[in-house]
């Protein structure tokens, strides 16, 4: 018998939150509720935003588990640096690195502006990846760049003498906003250069932040027109293995560079990017500041003005054992309730930041929706109901039965 | 059939010159504070199957009283038994324990949950009892049908009448089936005629083992009783 009690509690803590909610005084809890929701929607929107900032530094391909990007607190010593840092001669450290048994597949990436002049269009700056392509149909960046000549022709042992291919893939979105097609002739401004499309792909690129119009080209062509030949330059080294022991090498290539693992959660710390993990511990803090404050304050309010059925819930029989979990169901449940609700409000609060951005900047996904934002927001919501509960007990803690009943 | 001699052992309820000083705080500039007697060497015995009224006016000392026979309460002096146990020596979580098993509780404000229909107000102690769901359910169903009220289980308290807001505190009280019915004013808040309803649904009892208990100042309320114990300034008055 005494086994079915917590549970019956727990539906009792359900029943009198909805009873509330749904009665003629929703008032004190619906406010509560407002509040958590409020808060962890700030928390996951800028915890997105933290995730956008901190996967902005690599670009997604298929099988790469392994980024080197220059370390962005030492930005002055990397082995090259200008506009930022960038890794110097990655060519060369490319194919010592793709010497490696262990190494599925190797290539440096360069992302760089550029304008294009569309044969039909106005001309148009669009984000281009420059890599060494493979001979398989890799995606970089959601994009398949199948159709590149394999190798980086134009590169030519550093001589940048070789073949021009002018080979161009691009996402389905910049072939929108350039009106181009397969076979259409991109030139560069000011340049005695061109690109080719050769291809669009059908997926979605997706440069770790978001969908963002790209291209992909040949890195020694984009070095070319960006003027970046110099030092060979590139901003990281992706790498794909399946063999885990590769890192400690690559932590070897460069002196003062990050070896990154896949994007997301495992980014945030303070080696990768003390910006982004800035910027979700103050989120992580105000929220649950916040959100404490409120559910402290209004579960306070409520369990005072509602003393009397403390009471009676004592009087028949309740063990304050079981008072004290009616009342940690209640303040937990309001709290995943504003938790579920803020989860959304961040989702909401993501893609209006990502659309603000985009109209603005021509750019989207500043943000990022992480699936596990969903567990994220609902552990920081459990995590408000454990540090607010303090107050509605000590009131519960307060409450004299007989006092209750006979005022 | 009562037996008026302290008999505290034997009895369903019973008091022993029981007395009950409340300190009532100082103020600022006073130090200390006043002592209120609020019973003072009273003794009764209780049996099962009576239905006892317990009258006085205002602060003579009823509700008091009451609260020492349901266990609410521990007295400053004297005994209080249940069911033959003294109540001094239980803990407050034993005391706790005890309401829940043997005692229903009957308030004039009826003090049921707003947020809970009436059918879940009469299973609450059902909850704590750890009973099963279904059974909560069934049991709470059953005793709403007892006092009438079937039709409007699913009903908030907000959306009863009075009347039929106490009719579902007295089902609470009979739900876990306990051995004494405790009942402080509980037509106090209602016209005469609803009163008398919920009075004969308290004190219509074929439970032989069940004592029935109440609190009142109104004559026509103890009308309804077996016998009165009466109460003046904390004092039994009618040895």
């Amino acid at each position: 018998m005494r086994g079915r009690r917590i549970p019956g509690i727990v539906g009792l803590g359900f029943r009198r939150v909805w009873g509330r909610l749904t009665g003629s005084t929703p008032g004190r809890t619906f406010v509560s509720i407002i509040g958590v929701a409020a808060a962890i929607g700030v928390l996951v929107t800028v915890t997105g935003l933290s995730l956008g900032l901190a996967a902005s530094g690599t670009v997604a391909s298929e099988g790469v588990n392994y980024w080197i990007v220059p370390d962005q607190q030492s930005v002055g010593s990397t082995p090259l640096a200008y506009e930022g840092a960038s890794l110097g001669s990655v060519h060369q450290s490319a194919a010592q690195i793709r010497q490696d048994d262990r190494v599925d597949y190797v290539t440096p990436v360069a992302i760089q502006p550029i304008r294009l002049d569309p044969p039909n269009g106005d001309r148009t700056y669009v984000l281009a990846l420059g890599i060494v392509a493979d001979e398989s149909d890799r995606t970089v960046a959601g994009v398949d760049t199948g159709a590149l000549t394999p190798g980086d022709p134009f590169y030519a042992d550093g001589t940048y003498a070789g073949n021009w291919t002018g080979d161009l893939v691009a996402s389905p979105g910049v072939s929108e906003q350039l009106d181009v097609e397969p076979g259409s002739r991109l030139s560069v401004p000011n340049q005695n250069r061109s690109f080719t499309l050769r291809a669009v792909s059908e997926g979605t690129a997706d440069v770790s932040a978001g969908t963002i119009p790209v291209v992909v080209v040949h890195l020694s062509e984009l070095q070319a027109v960006t003027n970046t030949t110099g030092g060979d330059q590139a901003d990281q080294i992706l790498v794909a293995t399946s063999d885990d022991s590769v890192r400690t090498r690559l932590e070897n290539i460069y002196p003062r560079t990050s070896v990154q693992t896949r994007s997301g959660f495992s980014q945030l710390s303070p080696r990768v990017t003390s910006l982004a993990f800035a910027m979700a511990v103050a989120a992580g803090l105000i929220a649950l500041g916040v959100g404490v404050a409120f559910v402290a304050t209004l579960m306070g309010l409520e369990f005072t003005a509602t003393r009397r059925s403390l009471a009676a819930i004592q009087a028949v029989g309740y063990s304050r054992s079981s008072v004290v979990f009616l009342i940690m169901t209640e303040t937990l449940v309001v709290t995943l309730i504003g938790g579920v609700i803020g989860i959304a409000l961040g989702w909401i609060g993501i893609v209006g930041l990502n659309a603000g951005v985009a109209r603005s900047f021509d750019l989207a996904g500043a943000a990022r929706f992480d699936p596990l934002l969903v567990p994220y927001g609902l552990c920081a919501a459990v995590l408000v109901g454990v540090l607010s509960v303090g107050y509605p007990l000590y009131i519960a803690y307060r409450t004299e039965p007989l006092e209750e009943l006979t005022r | 059939m009562s037996s008026e001699a302290p008999t505290g052992e034997s009895s369903l309820a019973a008091c022993e010159a029981v007395g009950k000083t409340y300190e009532r705080s100082g103020s600022r500039l006073s130090r200390g504070g006043e002592s209120v007697t609020a019973l003072a060497d009273v003794s009764l015995s209780i049996d099962p199957g009576e239905v006892v009224g317990i009258a006085g006016p205002s602060g003579s000392g009823k509700s008091t009283l009451l609260h020492l026979l349901a266990a609410l309460d521990t007295p400053t002096s004297g005994t209080v038994y249940i069911d033959g146990e003294d109540t001094g020596e239980w803990s407050a979580g034993q005391r706790t324990r005890r309401r829940l098993t043997q005692v229903g509780l009957v308030f004039q404000r009826f003090h049921l949950l707003s947020s809970l229909s009436a059918r879940r107000n009469v299973a609450l102690p059902l909850v704590e009892q750890g009973v099963s769901r279904a059974e909560r359910k069934r049991r709470a169903e059953q005793t709403l049908a007892q006092v009438g009220l079937e039709d409007r289980r699913g009903h908030r308290p907000g959306s009863l009448s009075g009347g039929e807001q106490q009719r579902v505190a007295i089902a609470r009280a009979l739900v876990t089936d306990p051995q004494l019915i405790v009942a402080d004013e509980p037509t106090g808040e209602l016209d005469t005629e609803t009163g008398d309803t919920v009075l004969e649904l308290l004190t219509d009892t074929d439970d032989e083992q069940r004592a029935v208990i109440i609190a009142s100042h109104d004559e026509r309320t103890l009308s309804y009783t077996d016998r009165v114990i009466r109460l003046l300034d904390g004092s039994r008055v009618d040895e």
